[in-house]
């Protein structure tokens, strides 16, 4: 017979009781990580509410592995204040942010476990940009073992959307289009430019070179975009997956124009660039979402097909399948092992 | 069999609180994290109790480590949600302090995941009843915690 330990023997004469009417105490049998474990699924603001429950739930909330800031959610009181002063608005963003930013900061100072995935979605409007940066600092300089970390600016209005994913040595970055507002001087980024631009910026840093998966949403029609995706490419030199997704919508906000000076057409572009490590020796696998078969989207293909000596697979999703998109199956390939797969009409399959 | 063969071969017996025997595969008593170092040291005739475990949960957890398909997410996905759609919340409570005793691989997350789905969006009072949370709190001091973390409270709809 083997020896039991003492824990388990000692805990063996609690009886088990289910289906009572009584309702003893159920959380007094589970351990602790269990009930944070359940917390984490919960939104923020629930997680923190349930440190009224009893004593033994107060700090809970405090060792979550997954913190989610969605402003409307955690916002909302905040902004019903502010939509009830009928006073200067632009003032009263700015007062809200700020509000809404030492919120953050305050829930994040309490927070002392560490964090796998960490998000923050939010309406464009009321989003400092500096303020993003200084979260995704102190979150990056504090915890440890972060997964996930993900800034999004959600649809509002109809307007765009935004997503930005950012770690440090963890293997996946998220980047959907989208602006963020800066509300001194209302300048309008882009998402994708916040990270060419943290590319540049953190040029020597681990998160471009551990980063093995990257998504974003830009739009490779214009000349920007891929300028943009060019200069990422070249520091992310473990890059092996490759998510784009073009904007399936017109595009009236940014007004991105083609008209850069190169000294050939535009539509040679990425004939042009010179070779980037990771197309040429790691990227195994691209997925390029609302393909529309336009000829810088159809270069880019090539580009990787004439390039990316590793390619396992290019699968593309679109609604039509163009005479051009349908040439590129016949290309030489660089990579022997390359299929070239069309998704017809399925748009949001991306895993 | 060669009796010789590494014991961890053999079938492990389980024993439930309510006094029933399970043999299990050792790789799906390997899946019980909590067990697992006891799995090393058992021959055929060790029978592991398990406190906290009702044969039902036990029953329950073995047709979990069992039926879970090994390949797509999406077969994963439609697998968990059959398994959690007919228990009832006490079975569910009951299972997941199981789960969260044995630790049982992925189960816990399913489980606390359900779990969490019962009691989002519900008031202070509804979750306090559903686990049969005591109150501890003075009022006063209940007053305190609310006051801490007034913005979460704000604007709260009482069920």
């Amino acid at each position: 017979m083997f020896n039991p330990k003492s824990r388990l023997e000692k805990r063996s004469k609690v009886e088990l009781e289910t289906g009572n009417d009584e309702m003893p105490d159920f959380t007094e049998k589970v351990p602790k990580d269990v009930l944070i474990h359940i917390l984490t699924f919960l939104p923020l603001d629930e997680a923190i509410r349930s440190g009224i429950l009893s004593k033994k739930w107060k700090d809970l909330w405090r060792n979550v592995t997954h913190i989610e800031f969605d402003e409307k959610k955690l916002i909302k009181p905040l902004l019903q204040l502010l939509l009830s002063r009928k006073s200067g608005r632009t003032k009263d963003v700015t007062k809200g942010t700020c509000w809404y930013a030492l919120l953050l900061h305050r829930i994040m100072f309490r927070h002392y476990g560490d964090l796998l995935s960490f998000r923050i979605l939010h309406s464009w409007e009321t989003i400092l940009f500096r303020e993003v940066q200084s979260w995704v600092k102190y979150v990056l300089i504090t915890k440890k073992g972060v997964q996930n970390l993900s800034l999004e600016c959600e649809p509002d209005n109809g307007e765009m959307g935004e997503r930005f994913l950012f770690q440090y040595n963890i293997p996946k970055l998220n980047f959907s289009n989208g602006i963020f507002q800066r509300l001194e001087g209302y300048a309008i980024v882009k998402g994708y430019e916040i990270l060419a631009h943290s590319a540049m910026v953190y040029s020597s840093n681990i998160i471009f070179k551990n980063l093995s998966t990257l998504s974003m949403d830009l739009d490779l029609n214009h000349i920007r975009d891929a300028q943009d995706l060019y200069s990422v490419l070249q520091l992310c030199t473990s890059l092996q997956v490759l998510e784009i997704s073009l904007p399936d919508f017109e595009n009236t906000i940014i007004g991105s124009s083609n008209d850069y000076d190169f000294p050939y057409p535009i539509s040679m572009f990425w004939e042009k660039q010179e070779l980037c490590y990771c197309v040429h020796e790691k990227l195994k696998f691209v997925y390029i979402k609302a393909f529309k078969g336009n000829e810088l989207e159809v270069e880019f293909v090539k580009y990787l097909i004439a390039k990316a000596t590793m390619m396992k697979k290019v699968t593309i999703f679109c609604n039509t399948l163009t005479e051009d998109a349908e040439n590129l199956l016949s290309l030489p390939k660089t990579s022997t092992n390359l299929s070239i797969n069309f998704k017809v009409n399925a748009i949001n399959i991306m895993n | 069999m060669a009796e010789k063969a590494s014991p961890s071969s053999n079938s492990i017996s389980l024993k439930t609180v309510d006094g029933k025997i399970f043999k299990v595969s050792p790789a799906i008593a390997n899946q019980m994290l909590t067990i697992q170092p006891l799995i090393k040291d058992s021959d055929s005739s060790t029978i592991i109790s398990l406190p906290d475990v009702a044969a039902f949960h036990l029953t329950k957890i073995i047709e979990y480590l069992e039926g879970k398909p090994a390949a797509a997410p999406s077969a994963v996905d439609a697998f968990e949600a059959q398994f959690v759609k007919d228990l009832s919340p006490e079975e569910l409570k009951g299972l997941l302090i199981a789960v969260g005793y044995l630790k049982v691989n992925g189960l816990v997350d399913l489980m606390a995941n359900t779990v969490a789905k019962l009691i989002e969006n519900k008031s202070v009072e509804y979750v306090r009843k559903f686990f049969g949370v005591v109150n501890d709190f003075t009022p006063a001091e209940e007053a305190k915690c609310r006051q801490e973390h007034a913005w979460a409270f704000d604007g709260v709809d009482e069920d």
